[in-house]
């Protein structure tokens, strides 16, 4: 995707020098991880937990697969598939953020979900991971805040198994007008004011509405997925499209 | 085209609500769901007549519910969702399947640990009820609740015996249960006698004819 010069990139609607990026990324993120659930839960109205169901059951996670979930915050999806993986199994909840990861791992723990999930703090575009490693990799609204998202799917379809599984859950683009104005009217007036209540944080949530505006739409996403290699790439939107999870494979 | 179905934000919703139940109910009976090895790791398949699409029971820690699954399945039950729950109520399995009212392919043991087990859970609402209202304020509500359930199935019942007895007694609209069945004796009096008399008259046919 173009973003100006080679050195700079977009953080919401500002430019930024792309080093620069993941620092701010992390400190949204480090001024929200405590808070992020339950604004989840407020800023979506509970959908939320429906478009992770949904990925979920397009996962097909299986008794003794090996599932990254990247991005994966505060572990919704995590604590899922270790459910679905049994086991043999194995869950890697993985996250550039530490606050993030910690606010997981302790929430998972408390749940009782040990034993077969491990925790990685890694950068998305360079995945610590062996070649055709996994057999499932899903990304939910983390693609959005990576700074190089070509370097980050290249690296996903590296440590993905042959016959594996890319699920990309982000933001997208409502495909109605009227749907288009009530969700910009929504989430530039009124969710920076929940998000000042809420988690006392306005700018943070200024920059999510910011950040989904910047995020390529369904169509560029799906071709970016198809340059970094994935194979029979498609997309389903829901909620008109203010949310769309997008597939591939690895052959 | 791209769009999620609305039959399948239906699936979703009611897997959701079915595997929320089930938490509820296994998060009351905690210590007897952990002591379920047997059925950790396995997946049960229903179909139900009344749903065109399968539910997948994965027993984990916690019973998750999916509308699709690809993995390896342990049993597979097709019924109606009456009959579950007359099997919930303690009918027999094999009763029931004797019946044909289930088809079951796979392990049946599977089947019979989750069966029993969801018997002798009984659902407490005064649990996470009292949470949120206090102990005091719940026991007054479900007693409340209990008498008047039993107040109207009370009311009915008389409701019903009255209307019974204006139309039997009042109005003669209906013949009385006796008066019905004496009627029906009757009918078969006449049956038997009209087969006799058929019987009697081939008899003198045969007679007559040779």
């Amino acid at each position: 995707m173009s973003e100006g010069s080679p050195k700079s990139t977009h953080f919401g609607y500002k430019t930024v020098e792309a080093e620069k990026k993941a620092d701010l990324v992390a400190g949204v993120f480090h001024s929200v991880a405590a808070k992020y659930d339950i604004m989840n839960d407020v800023a979506s109205f509970g959908i939320h937990r429906f478009w992770k169901r949904f990925t979920i059951e397009c996962a097909g996670a299986r008794p003794g697969m090996k599932v990254l979930d990247l991005a994966g915050g505060t572990g919704d999806l995590t604590a899922k598939f270790s459910h679905l993986v049994g086991e043999k199994g194995q869950v890697i909840l993985a996250d550039i953020n530490d606050s993030m990861l910690k606010v997981g791992r302790s929430k998972l723990r408390d749940k009782g979900i040990v034993g077969n999930v491990s925790y990685v703090q890694a950068n998305a575009e360079a995945l610590p991971f062996p070649d055709n490693h996994f057999d499932i990799i899903t990304i939910a609204f983390g693609l959005r805040n990576v700074t190089d998202k070509d370097a980050a799917l290249r690296s996903m379809q590296r440590v993905l198994k042959p016959g594996g599984k890319l699920l990309v859950l982000e933001f997208s683009k409502p495909q109605h007008e009227i749907m288009r104005k009530a969700y910009d009217l929504y989430s530039f007036k009124i969710l920076p004011k929940m998000g000042q209540l809420v988690a006392k944080d306005a700018d943070s949530y200024e920059y999510l509405a910011e950040s989904i505006r910047m995020h390529p739409d369904q169509e560029t996403l799906k071709q970016m997925m198809l340059d970094a290699g994935l194979e029979q790439v498609d997309y389903i939107n829901m909620t008109d499209g203010v949310v769309a999870l997008h597939r591939g494979y690895k052959f | 085209m791209n769009e999620l179905s609305l039959t399948s934000q239906w699936r979703l919703l009611c897997c959701a609500a079915l595997e929320m139940a089930l938490e509820k109910v296994t998060n009351q009976a905690e210590s007897e769901y952990v002591r379920l090895k047997s059925l950790h790791g396995k997946v049960l398949c229903l179909q139900l007549s009344q749903l065109n699409w399968p539910l997948y029971l994965v027993f984990a820690k916690k019973i998750q519910v999916l509308s699709n699954y690809e993995g390896e399945v342990a049993v597979t039950v097709k019924a109606d969702a009456t009959t579950l729950y007359r099997l919930g109520e303690g009918e027999s399995l094999t009763e029931l399947i004797k019946q044909d009212k289930l088809v079951i392919e796979g392990e049946l043991s599977l089947l019979q640990t989750f069966s029993h087990f969801l018997q002798q859970v009984r659902f407490d609402f005064a649990e996470p009820l009292s949470r949120y209202l206090g102990d005091a304020p719940t026991h007054i509500l479900l007693s409340g609740l209990e008498r008047a359930r039993a107040d109207l199935s009370r009311v009915f019942n008389k409701t019903q015996s009255h209307l019974a007895q204006l139309t039997t007694e009042e109005y003669k609209l209906a013949p009385h249960r006796l008066e019905f069945i004496h009627h029906c004796d009757k009918i078969d009096e006449l049956a038997t006698a009209t087969d006799a008399l058929e019987q009697r008259l081939a008899n003198l046919k045969d007679k007559k004819s040779p």
